[in-house]
């Protein structure tokens, strides 16, 4: 038995940390009182399969907090320990000193025994307590850990690679799969007795890796762990044997909501090469409307339906980059649990929408602004009790997460039924503060001025928030997602905060420009409106600087030739297409010569093998082969506006 | 393997293709030409050649960066070594050829084509044929040469991909802009 362990440790890491995850969210979601006895045991398999794990690879330091740990629920979920409010929290530290270990060995630093010891102290005790004579048999903690090296080496991380876990199998199962198998090269030809025999291997090694709708894990592999473990000293190969045969029956009741791991780089790959289709295809229909449609009526159907079919391959291939909003969701419940205690206020987090299905870029991007904004709406938004008792409202604040499609864009909102934003307190810090601001704005704006580096309105600065490097954070998170910030707030009622995402990274809404000679694309997330001015509208300061007058608001009109150096637009901007867009500084007004139309763009990255070009986002390739450059409107601008002071 | 200037491209590529098997030595080059220079780069490095098609001009980036290309998917800076070299400007014509190299940036290589006026031929030279480059004391900057050679009757000069195409000016120019 020699094979390379550090290729699975990966695995490893991922499967603990959804392990962990699940087992917060089910001890979150724990009627302390009653609870109930199919999370318990969800959470002891959550448990197990940790240590089970951690075991194989030699993580001792997470095997020994495991395994006390699993001890503990052991007790819990057989009903000899009843579970307190002091309990789940010391489950849930449990969790976070888990996961702080696995930090440890996935960043390949030492571990700090300490934790791990401390936490191990205390569940000890807790161990321990009451009823030691209704505990079936005290658990050794060596002893149980021989036996759990022996006993199940392969769970949790051989999902997918089933070969290498039968050698690490004790020698009685091996030789079952090995006569299974024997078995099914001889039935080949009985179909159905060979995939019974099938399902009953996938029943004991679990290749397939689910996660069912709710959340909860629920594979053989963990029935097999629960029948395995329930009373792990005295299993017998005999035994075994049994067990597996029941387990393999329940294997068809859950093979529906059985799911693949699959390395992202794959998935890009497919992404990247079904893009190369869908621009083969563009190509051939721009080529195949030159011919006459008469005489060659059998090409142009063929190629009206690759096009359906290319399209559909292409949302296919998008949608194995989504996952549900669930996965950024979950960890809110422990965040608001943990600030409830800290300080003391009532608060409901209500999640809506958890199915919606957002590109897996954004899962890791959405965790900090979101965390952000929830701690800010508890912070700032929540009055304290006294205070909604006072104005009308019920005690118990209401947080809402919601996640939700609109159009071509992922909506995710976070309100709050608070005090909402004060006007005059922003106004005021915005002037303390030297940010831009007058009485004339309208709310729209003075909330966007939260957003402003350094500005926090807080009246003190608290553990949680206030130090006003969150929000210009927050929002500068989002633009980098290619996203957009809106702010919602009515004084008294509370505020919400609206994240507008593009539906993938890969590809987004763009507008094709045509400027001289050169094509570009504006993303679509960025442009206003669009006009035709008229040359009663068009004016200009100081001879050079123009301006259009839109509905009495006047718009600085920007030449993109000149910040990117090509040959010229139309001279005569009443010739050409304004287009608006809006950025930092408030909306300016692009010179275009023509708008050549709408259009999903598949992103391309220049730097991969060029470098990152100021003004461009990156690039993409058109229907005819050709590369046109992705607009980084923000940075043009910005760009535009440094060279004006050096120049000027 | 003859040394015709009509040599087409689909040719040589196939004798790319041929040889790769054998090149493991590292001892071949595909040669090109400037003018009437011989160049050559070592054929480990060579991609693809392909002849030369419209770029996508980049904004604000110096002038021998010609633009660039879409390569079945990924998109390839494209320099004009005529212009690298400061050298007379030619117009591009049926000959002019995009060679497109691997630069080896330490680990993670960066792909990235230079026009050239044609490509010649695929040859072996051994590594005792190959002297340093000569030095011209300042008036000529010889630091992207590995080193030059004679193959049949004329001088071939053969470049140091990873110099001329260095990540490093990119960095600079990077910060610059």
């Amino acid at each position: 038995m020699s094979f390379d362990k550090s290729q699975f440790f990966q695995v490893f890491y991922e499967e603990t940390a959804e392990h962990l995850g699940t087992m917060e969210e089910l001890l979150l979601g724990l009627d302390i009182g009653s609870p109930d006895q199919e999370d318990l045991n969800a959470i002891f398999r959550a448990v197990h399969s940790i240590k089970g794990g951690a075991g194989t690879f030699g993580f001792m330091e997470m095997t020994d907090v495991a395994h006390i740990f699993e001890s503990v629920l052991d007790r819990v979920r057989k009903g000899t320990l009843k579970t307190t409010k002091d309990m789940v929290d010391l489950f849930l530290e449990t969790g976070d000193v888990l996961n702080t270990v696995l930090a440890s060995y996935k960043a390949e630093e030492p571990v700090n025994s300490e934790l791990g010891s401390e936490v191990c102290k205390q569940l000890n005790v807790v161990l321990n307590t009451e009823a030691e004579a209704e505990l079936p048999k005290p658990v050794l903690v060596e002893e149980a850990l021989a036996e759990t090296l022996e006993e199940d080496p392969g769970f949790g991380f051989f999902d997918d690679v089933p070969e290498p876990e039968i050698q690490t199998r004790p020698e009685e199962v091996v030789q079952a799969i090995v006569q299974e198998q024997e078995k099914d090269k001889a039935d080949e030809k009985e179909q159905e007795q060979a995939q019974e025999n099938r399902k009953q291997r996938y029943g004991f090694s679990g290749p397939i890796h689910a996660t069912d709708q709710k959340g909860r894990r629920e594979t053989d592999r963990m029935d097999l762990s629960l029948d395995a473990s329930g009373e792990p000293l005295e299993v017998q190969a005999g035994r075994r044997d049994a067990d597996r045969i029941s387990i393999s029956k329940k294997t068809a009741r859950v093979e529906a909501a059985s799911s693949l791991r699959i390395d992202i780089k794959k998935v890009d790959q497919l992404f990247n090469q079904v893009g190369e289709v869908v621009i083969t295809q563009a190509m051939l229909a721009l080529m195949a409307s030159k011919l006459d449609p008469v005489l060659h009526e059998n090409i142009h159907s063929g190629l009206a339906e690759l096009e359906r079919n290319t399209r559909e391959l292409q949302e296919s291939v998008m949608s194995i980059r989504m996952v549900p909003c669930r996965n950024v969701f979950s960890r809110f419940p422990r965040l608001i649990r943990d600030m409830q205690k800290k300080f003391n206020k009532e608060v409901a987090l209500v999640l809506l929408g958890e199915e919606t299905e957002v590109d897996k870029g954004f899962v890791e991007k959405l965790v900090d602004p979101l965390t952000h904004l929830v701690r800010n709406s508890f912070d700032h938004g929540i009055e304290s009790a006294e205070d909604r008792l006072k104005s009308g409202k019920v005690e118990k604040a209401t947080i809402t997460l919601r996640a939700s499609h609109q159009g071509g864009n992922v909506v995710i909102e976070v309100s709050d039924d608070g005090k909402g934003l004060n006007r005059e307190k922003i106004l005021h810090k915005a002037r303390e503060k030297g940010i831009a601001s007058s009485e004339s704005m309208t709310d729209q704006e003075v909330w966007q001025l939260i957003f402003a580096p350094g500005l926090s309105t807080t009246e003190k600065v608290s553990d949680l928030s206030g130090r006003g490097v969150g929000m210009d954070v927050v929002k500068k998170n989002v633009q980098t997602m290619g996203g957009v910030v809106d702010i919602e707030s009515v004084t008294g009622q509370g505020s919400r905060i609206i994240i507008r995402l593009p539906l993938t990274l890969a590809i987004i809404e763009g507008m094709v420009i045509r400027i001289g000679v050169e094509t570009y694309i504006l993303p679509l997330i960025s442009i206003v409106e669009s006009i035709r001015p008229g040359r009663a509208d068009l004016s200009k300061i100081l001879e050079k600087g123009e301006l259009v007058n839109l509905r009495g608001e006047y718009v600085p009109v920007i030449r993109l030739s000149e910040i990117l150096g090509i040959s010229g637009e139309e001279n005569d901007i009443s010739q050409s297409v304004l287009v608006i867009v809006e950025s930092e500084g408030g909306r300016v007004a692009i010179v275009v010569d023509e708008l050549i139309g709408q259009q999903q763009v598949v992103i391309k990255s220049l730097e991969q093998n060029f470098m990152k070009v100021r003004g461009i986002a990156g690039a993409t390739i058109l229907g005819n082969g050709h590369v046109a450059f992705i607009l980084d409107v923000r940075g043009l601008l910005k760009f535009s506006r440094r060279r004006e002071v050096i120049l000027g | 393997m003859s040394m015709t200037s009509e040599t087409s491209i689909e040719e040589i590529s196939a004798q790319i293709n041929q040889q790769m098997g054998f090149a493991s030595d590292g001892r071949q080059y595909l040669t090109f030409t400037l003018g009437d220079e011989q160049y050559g780069v070592e054929i480990l490095r060579v991609q693809e050649i392909k002849g030369y098609t419209g770029v996508t001009r980049i904004p604000n980036i110096p002038s021998h960066f010609k633009g660039v290309l879409n390569l079945r998917g990924t998109i390839v800076p494209i320099i004009d070594l005529r212009m690298k070299f400061g050298m007379a400007a030619r117009a591009y014509d049926k000959m002019t050829v995009i060679i497109v190299v691997e630069v080896n940036e330490e680990i993670k290589g960066k792909i990235m084509g230079v026009i050239v006026d044609t490509v010649s031929d695929v040859m072996n030279i051994p590594p005792e044929d190959i002297q340093p480059a000569p030095e011209f004391g300042g008036t000529v900057d010889t630091g992207f040469i590995s080193g030059i050679g004679n193959y049949g009757d004329k001088l071939v000069t053969f470049l140091d991909i990873d110099r001329i195409l260095s990540v490093e000016e990119l960095e600079e120019l990077s910060a610059a802009s």
